[in-house]
């Protein structure tokens, strides 16, 4: 199968691109908006002979995904807010085992009792880390269709370059929007690739591989320099970003995902108007591209995080980027997609000195 | 080159509508973006779907002002019709939305979509209608190549239906510019 | 028989108290898949609690933990390796109580793997708490210290009950508290691996273990203790058996 470009769903997009990719497990848990993942997978995992399971619950979805990560299956799960809670002890023991598999976290906001909206509340539990342990996943965000499949196809290679959890964090918005996608070439994996997986294929004299907390296996020391050196790899190697408008603006928006298309339409409208404004999105969000904000010119008065939640998650990253060496203010909305008039005006007040740069809480 | 919105209750086609839409936009090369509302709108008796057709790299899928706007029942005319641009236009149904008057600041123009759907005998073809008559109204599109594409788009689906094209040509010819 | 000679499976000693019931069962099933001749197709595993032991010692590929979710593990392996011999070796805390849903998915699934269930009645490695499912009433653990009360905790359960209205391959209890029980034990487990060699359904095989540590009793008076109390609550025999390996 050759590439094409079509319309599709975010969501689709994501399990697609997935299925091509190579990814022949899959096991999840309905909930909103992330259900067409699960869906798409049903529908459409036989053809490329892999397994669907639809779990009794999250945990269990999680721990079908990590027998499966461990025999050598490229595998993914996929789920939305309180769901993607229950993924943690998951995702913890992958990390702790050092095993690859693409964990996807549509976003909505809150809880969602009766109402489901789009948003960003679930920053820090991806990129942080929701669950427990001495660990670092890749998160990436996409911000259109299209880049829900790149990213997601992408995703797979960087888990088992890193033996890594990799996150595809995306957002209400982008998992429901239709858009055309450049879908990549179907590739098959091998799953008898890797030294150190579960096989039935071991001969008697062969050193029998056991699959638990790395250390065990290959010592301490070994281990936490390992880790050490791969935290630092892939925070050096794996930065991604997109500058819209930045070489002369003033103030600099900083968005991901659905929040960055809005953007998009700001920064456009706003030079319309004279106001130089530009974009910096973060593509992987951990690690977060320090590299976009290193020798900040004078122009730049600031930074603005436009985010769909109200505790400006990402704030802290941006400060810790420009190493606070300009003011961060924030635009932050909640579960209302954010309006380019509305940023426009803001960031108006901003250079007006009418707005105080934020505290990040 | 165009921000519109399409909407009505539930059940008239609206979101089908806006993604013929966008099927035979990419077909003239355009850059598009289809996204629904769902969650509140749906629960205050309208379901709508925002389209993007555009030339450049699309920024919000979720237009602010818009250039067109369909609307299939009177409670989308009355919420939507706020964010039609100056000059914009307004496609109505006029079997469901029954204005005495209409702004003149915008091209307003009538279908009576649902009527003519029954009429055909093909009463789940409201929304078919409505796109004929976007089809007159904005020009935006042949109308032959918008048939062509369509039956494309139904084809892929597997639900072809010779009542769609007629559909097209009906509500293009009956639309009337108020 | 396999007499005395041990287990060429078995690579090193494990670390279980004196007088526990897991290396009975560590035991059988290394000599039940060196019998069989599929060790070499083997992948266990284990739970992150005791039985977590039998990993090293015995000389499988193999994997251990997240607690409770074995049955859950046991599924994604074999899915994507149809032809390995999959077991998973549990305690009753995982397989019961915590992972109750992820066993009776597994059962309910009618996955191909064999799952081999320590039911000593207790948590064992936190220091011996109560396992709702199968402490018996009025017993003595660290999180019952009046005994067990079963208005407060409900009363323990049969599991094998539970799943014998599932259309599952095999489940059957058996125990290690004399000789003649741990030869019917051996055949059950080896049945087991036998449906799965046979690309048969789920078997499960609990087994009555004892755990002098945590009961605070001598070896003896655990067997003991088994026979006369715990089987009388959780009889041995077996519960399904559609047919299977023949």
């Amino acid at each position: 199968m050759s590439t094409e470009k079509i319309l599709m769903k975010g969501n689709e997009a994501i399990a697609e691109a997935a299925l091509r990719a190579g990814c022949r497990f899959y096991a999840g848990y309905p909930i909103t908006p992330q259900s067409e993942i699960l869906e798409y997978m049903a529908a459409h995992m036989k053809e490329w002979g892999g397994t669907f399971i639809q779990g009794e619950n999250e945990i269990a979805s999680m721990s079908m995904l990590w027998g499966a990560a461990a025999a050598g299956a490229r595998c993914m799960s996929s789920s939305s807010g309180p769901g993607y809670d229950l993924k943690q002890e998951g995702i913890s023991y992958l990390s702790s085992y050092n095993l690859p598999a693409v964990i996807v976290d549509v976003m909505r906001y809150g809880t969602g009792d009766g109402e489901i909206t789009e948003g960003q509340d679930s920053y820090w539990e991806a990129v942080r880390g929701g669950g427990h342990g001495d660990k670092r996943c890749i998160v990436l965000a996409p911000a259109s269709v299209d880049e829900c499949a790149k990213l997601t196809y992408e995703a797979f290679d960087l888990a088992e370059k890193y033996r890594n959890v990799v996150i595809i964090l995306s957002d209400g918005a982008i998992s429901q929007m239709v858009e055309q996608c450049t879908l990549p070439e179907a590739k098959e994996h091998d799953i008898n690739k890797f030294d150190w997986t579960l096989t039935e294929t071991k001969k008697k004299e062969d050193k029998k591989n056991k699959v638990t907390n790395l250390d065990r296996t290959i010592g301490k020391p070994a281990f936490n320099s390992m880790m050490r050196e791969k935290f630092k790899t892939m925070f050096e190697t794996e930065q991604r970003w997109e500058e819209v408008e930045t070489e002369d603006a003033e103030l600099i928006l900083v968005a991901y995902g659905i929040s960055s298309r809005v953007c998009k339409t700001a920064v456009r409208e706003a030079r319309k108007k004279g106001l130089k404004l530009g974009l910096i999105r973060p593509i992987s969000v951990w690690p977060y591209p320090r590299k976009a904000f290193e020798n900040i010119p004078d122009h730049v008065k600031g930074y603005v995080t436009v985010e769909m939640s109200l505790s400006s998650q990402m704030g802290e990253d941006i400060l810790l980027a420009c190493k606070h060496q300009r003011p961060l203010y924030g635009y932050l909305t909640a579960e209302d997609v954010p309006e380019p008039e509305g940023l426009i005006e803001y960031c108006e007040k901003i250079l007006a000195g009418e707005i105080e740069a934020m505290e990040v809480l | 080159m165009a921000d519109i919105i399409l909407a009505g209750f539930g059940g008239q086609g609206v979101l089908t509508a806006g993604l013929i839409l966008i099927n035979v936009a990419v077909k003239q090369d355009k850059n598009v973006t289809w996204t629904s509302s769902y969650g509140a709108e749906m629960r205050g008796g309208t379901a709508s779907c925002s389209v993007v057709i555009s030339d450049e790299e699309i920024g919000s899928p979720y237009p602010t002002k818009l250039d067109v706007l369909l609307a299939l029942n009177e409670p989308s005319y009355d919420k939507f019709l706020p964010m039609v641009r100056e000059g914009g236009t307004v496609i109505v149904n006029s079997s469901l939305v029954k204005k005495e008057n209409y702004p003149d600041n915008v091209n307003v123009w009538k279908i009576a979509a649902t009527d003519l759907a029954n009429e055909q005998g093909a009463a789940r073809n409201t929304n078919i209608y409505m796109l004929g008559a976007f089809v007159k109204a904005t020009g935006m599109m042949e109308k032959d190549f918008f048939i062509e594409q369509m039956n494309a788009y139904f084809e892929k689906k597997g639900k072809i239906n010779p009542a769609n094209a007629v559909s097209i040509e009906r509500g293009y010819e009956l639309a009337e510019k108020v | 028989m396999a007499g005395m000679k041990k287990p060429e499976s078995i690579v090193q000693t494990a670390g279980y108290c004196g007088g526990c019931g897991h290396g009975i069962i560590q035991r059988l099933i290394a000599e039940s898949v060196e019998e069989l001749g599929i060790a070499e197709k083997t992948i266990a595993v284990v739970d992150i609690a005791c039985a977590y032991w039998s990993l090293d010692a015995l000389n499988f590929d193999g994997i251990a933990g997240p607690h409770g979710r074995c049955a859950s593990v046991a599924t994604g392996i074999k899915k994507v390796r149809p032809d390995a011999n999959v077991y998973v070796h549990a305690g009753d805390g995982c397989s019961y109580v915590i992972g109750l849903a992820e066993t009776c998915f597994a059962a309910a699934r009618d996955i191909p793997i064999t799952m081999i269930v320590v039911n000593n009645g207790i948590f064992g490695m936190t220091g011996g708490q109560l396992c709702l499912a199968t402490t018996l009433e009025g017993d003595w653990t660290v999180s019952s210290v009046k005994g067990r009360n079963v208005e407060d905790t409900g009363k323990p359960f049969d599991v094998l009950q539970m799943l014998k209205s599932m259309d599952i391959e095999f489940a059957a209890r058996g125990a290690v508290y004399d000789a003649k029980h741990i030869r019917e034990l051996k055949k059950y487990i080896k049945k087991g691996f036998e449906n799965q060699r046979d690309k048969k359904g789920f078997s499960i095989i609990e087994v009555l273990s004892p755990c002098p540590t945590n009961w605070k009793m001598t070896p003896v008076q655990a067997m003991e203790k088994i026979k006369d109390e715990t089987e009388k609550i959780f009889p041995t025999g077996v519960f399904v058996d559609r047919g299977g390996a023949k």
